[in-house]
């Protein structure tokens, strides 16, 4: 039996699903968390006679109309895979809006059941639903739930129903018929007026409200301050400091140093299980190439942990949608809206989802400009750069994160201006979000949250990140005769060869050395190698200091061992971030942006981001500290002189073909 | 190279085929990115690429 979950977004479809089948799929306490479907078989405790039961998870949509793209997944789904029973999750608490949907679905002929969620909430604000005066109206079975709590859930009862009804091959009665037989527009219009017309008598007729949509709620006086055009900024600077203070200076670095204790203990075994007695290429390869690179990597992952679950505990509290409305009027202004900030705030953990939720944006130019724009925001797997060179060269300092989340932002507006210019088109949208309402963040959804990306990042570190280790090591091992290269020559590695030409590239940037011209390069086939091969080039074992409970303790070992200054590491840091993501995201943004010609244009674009970014960091930092420019200026110029005048021409030519296209309108009226 | 040497090399080419693997298992089943959060084709899990739902 193949059964449906369709609602509204943020009803609780995903949460819902989640508790049928025992995955645990993205949820987030906002619209737009889901944009693709997705399966999975209804766990034994609510199948209890095994049927063949598949629940398929359906992106939220407020009607069967063809709107954006993640409500065309549910229109496609519902009408040409014609599952056998669709339990249609309406939110109690907002059931007036809920029902718009419902009466769609009824017109399909598919058995509906009505699962009535969040009834908790319902409850807690004193309002009460006649249930069964709702089951009678709407000629479908309504089950109350509470899909986020373990017990008395009414899920056992909900999918009793729906095998039940899925078996008696009943059609659905429709209430209002204009989904199959409206053909026009007018149409449409006369059915949707019934429609209302019916749902205003249902809602009169079966919920009691305790408290009166006029009166201000807590909800209401919160969001005048967080939500506030210019409290909601420095409100949110605050937020995304603290964040970044708990995750890597007050409680990331304690975790942190349990685990390189760990990892510490694994390499000193392994050195001390091989001895003297073997060949120390061979020793080196597994204990820097593969133990030491994966390890420095992996010593991360406690700070990255306590900041995803930090940001977990904001997404669920339902602040994250507010920061939304907050940075809408600047996006605005440079063509895009506060629907762009959910992919780049999901894109906080990893670009490749982030560019995947552009696709719930209906314009087509915002949509790619999104999709283009969303890695520069710092994904899970720059963090470890960031904390990596926080913790080196500036103190642990925590606004060495926050500046560059911000930072992020800042490029992208500035980044949207120019798509903007260089496609002419000025076209405005409107967004409408609904906020979804606060409530206290479940430590267990934002630990589960966390283990998921902390097993996600540990895969990530076993496969993609040792491969890329093993590979390092080898090549800077070995020169092009194959030799061991002498200890005082790592310069004549396979290695350093390859690498070299392309750091002459990044003298103008202040860090023109091979190994970081090898970092930044096998940065493209995972961020987290940046750090790994940092390890394997300067052969550091890890980078948290256990001794001294400390992201870095020895900071200025390290620092001297790397040979940059602070201000070259800064260039480095946002070097690495804002150039183009890894291939794998490099491959969703291919699949949202349908386009090659936007692909390569993306991909351009973000490298001179990157570079001319990373050259003004260098060089005006470099001014600033000694008085006089950096190594490389006048080359670095010239190529930074090149980027901005080609960009410069491409916004000319596009504002010229908008004032043309501009002209054949107005000729036209 | 002695023995032991060869047993350490195994034992790294052992880590590295094992980890190609499973790169290339999570390709095939539409996984853009072995260990990116969220970054599966249809879903999380190894279930659905190949499962066909009942008619």
């Amino acid at each position: 039996m193949k059964i449906a979950l369709a609602g509204n977004p943020n009803s609780g479809k995903t949460t819902m699903f989640n508790a049928i089948t025992g995955k645990i799929e993205h949820v987030g306490n906002w619209s737009g968390v889901t944009v693709e479907k997705k399966e999975g078989d209804v766990k034994q405790s609510l199948n209890p006679r095994n049927e063949n039961l598949v629940v398929v998870d359906l992106p939220g949509a407020y009607s069967m109309s063809p709107y954006t793209s993640e409500e065309s997944v549910t229109r496609d789904f519902v009408q040409n895979e014609k599952p056998d029973v669709i339990i249609n999750i309406v939110d109690s608490t907002n059931i007036s809006r809920s029902l718009y949907f419902t009466t769609q679905l009824l017109e399909l002929g598919i058995p509906v059941v009505i699962a009535l969620n969040k009834s908790d909430l319902t409850d807690k604000k004193g309002n009460t639903i006649d249930v069964p005066a709702l089951s009678d109206a709407l000629k479908c079975p309504v089950i109350v739930t509470v899909s986020t709590e373990s017990t008395n859930n009414g899920l056992l009862e909900l999918m009793d129903a729906v095998i039940t009804l899925g078996k008696s091959n009943k059609k659905q009665i429709p209430i209002v018929e204009g989904i199959k037989k409206a053909s026009t527009k007018e149409e449409f219009e006369k059915a949707d007026k019934k429609r209302y017309a019916f749902i205003n008598n249902v809602v009169t007729e079966v919920e009691r409200r305790k408290v009166s949509s006029e009166k201000q709620t807590f909800q209401d006086k919160a969001d005048r301050i967080i939500a506030h055009k210019w409290l909601g900024i420095p409100i949110f600077v605050a937020i995304i400091w603290l964040v970044f203070s708990i995750s890597q200076t007050w409680v990331g670095p304690l975790f942190a140093d349990i685990f390189v204790g760990w990892i510490d203990m694994l390499y000193e075994s392994v050195a001390s299980l091989l001895g003297e007695e073997v060949n120390p290429v061979v020793a080196a390869l597994l204990l820097d190439g593969i133990i030491g690179g994966v390890g420095a990597v992996i010593g991360f992952l406690p700070l990255i942990m306590v900041l995803f679950f930090c940001l977990a505990l904001l997404e669920d509290s339902g602040y994250m949608a507010r920061v939304a409305i907050v940075l809408d009027r600047f996006f605005k202004k440079v063509g895009l809206s506060g629907r762009s900030i959910i992919p780049m705030i999901i894109g906080t953990g990893c670009g490749i989802p982030g560019v995947m939720a552009t696709r719930t944006i209906k314009n087509e130019r915002q949509r790619r400009t999104t999709a283009m724009l969303t890695p520069f925001m710092p994904c899970g797997a720059k963090l470890p750069i960031i904390a990596l060179f926080a913790g080196v060269f500036f103190n642990d300092n925590s606004w060495v994160g926050t500046s560059m989340y911000f930072l992020g932002i800042i490029v992208i507006i500035i980044s949207a201006l120019i798509v903007r210019r260089i496609t002419g088109d000025y076209s405005k949208s409107y967004f409408i979000m609904e906020l979804p309402e606060y409530r206290w963040p479940s430590l267990k959804r934002a630990a589960i949250s966390v283990l998921m990306r902390a097993k996600a990042f540990i895969i990530k570190a076993g496969t993609i990140i040792l491969v890329c280790n093993a590979v390092v090591q080898i090549l800077q091992t070995f020169n092009w005769q194959l030799q061991v290269v002498a200890e005082n020559a790592p310069e004549t590695s396979i290695l350093a060869s390859i690498a070299s030409p392309l750091a002459v590239l990044f003298i103008p940037l202040g860090f023109g050395l091979w190994q970081f011209a090898a970092a930044a390069v096998t940065g493209f086939i995972a961020k987290e190698n940046v750090v790994g091969t940092l390890a394997v080039c300067f052969s550091i074992t890890n980078f948290i200091d256990v001794e001294e409970l400390a992201l870095v303790g020895g900071s200025a070992e390290v620092s001297a061992i790397f040979g940059i200054s602070a201000v070259a590491a800064l260039s480095y840091l946002v070097f690495n971030l804002f150039t183009p993501p890894c291939f794998a995201a490099i491959g969703a943004m291919r699949s949202e942006l349908e386009s090659s010609k936007w692909l390569w244009g993306a991909v351009g674009f973000q490298m001179g981001m990157g570079y001319t970014i990373a050259f003004l960091v260098y060089q005006v930092g470099t001014l600033i500290t000694t008085g006089t420019l950096g190594e490389g200026f006048i080359g670095g110029l010239i190529a930074v002189a090149i980027i901005v005048g080609y960009v410069a021409y491409l916004m000319r030519k596009g504002s010229k073909s908008a004032q043309i296209s501009a002209g054949m309108r107005s000729v036209k009226v | 190279m002695s023995t032991v040497d060869f047993i350490v090399l195994a034992i790294v080419a052992a880590l590295v085929a094992l980890a190609i693997n499973k790169i290339i298992k999570d390709k095939k089943k539409g996984v853009k990115c072995s260990g990116c959060s969220g970054s599966s084709g249809c879903c999380e899990s190894s279930e659905c690429s190949d499962k066909q739902l009942p008619n």
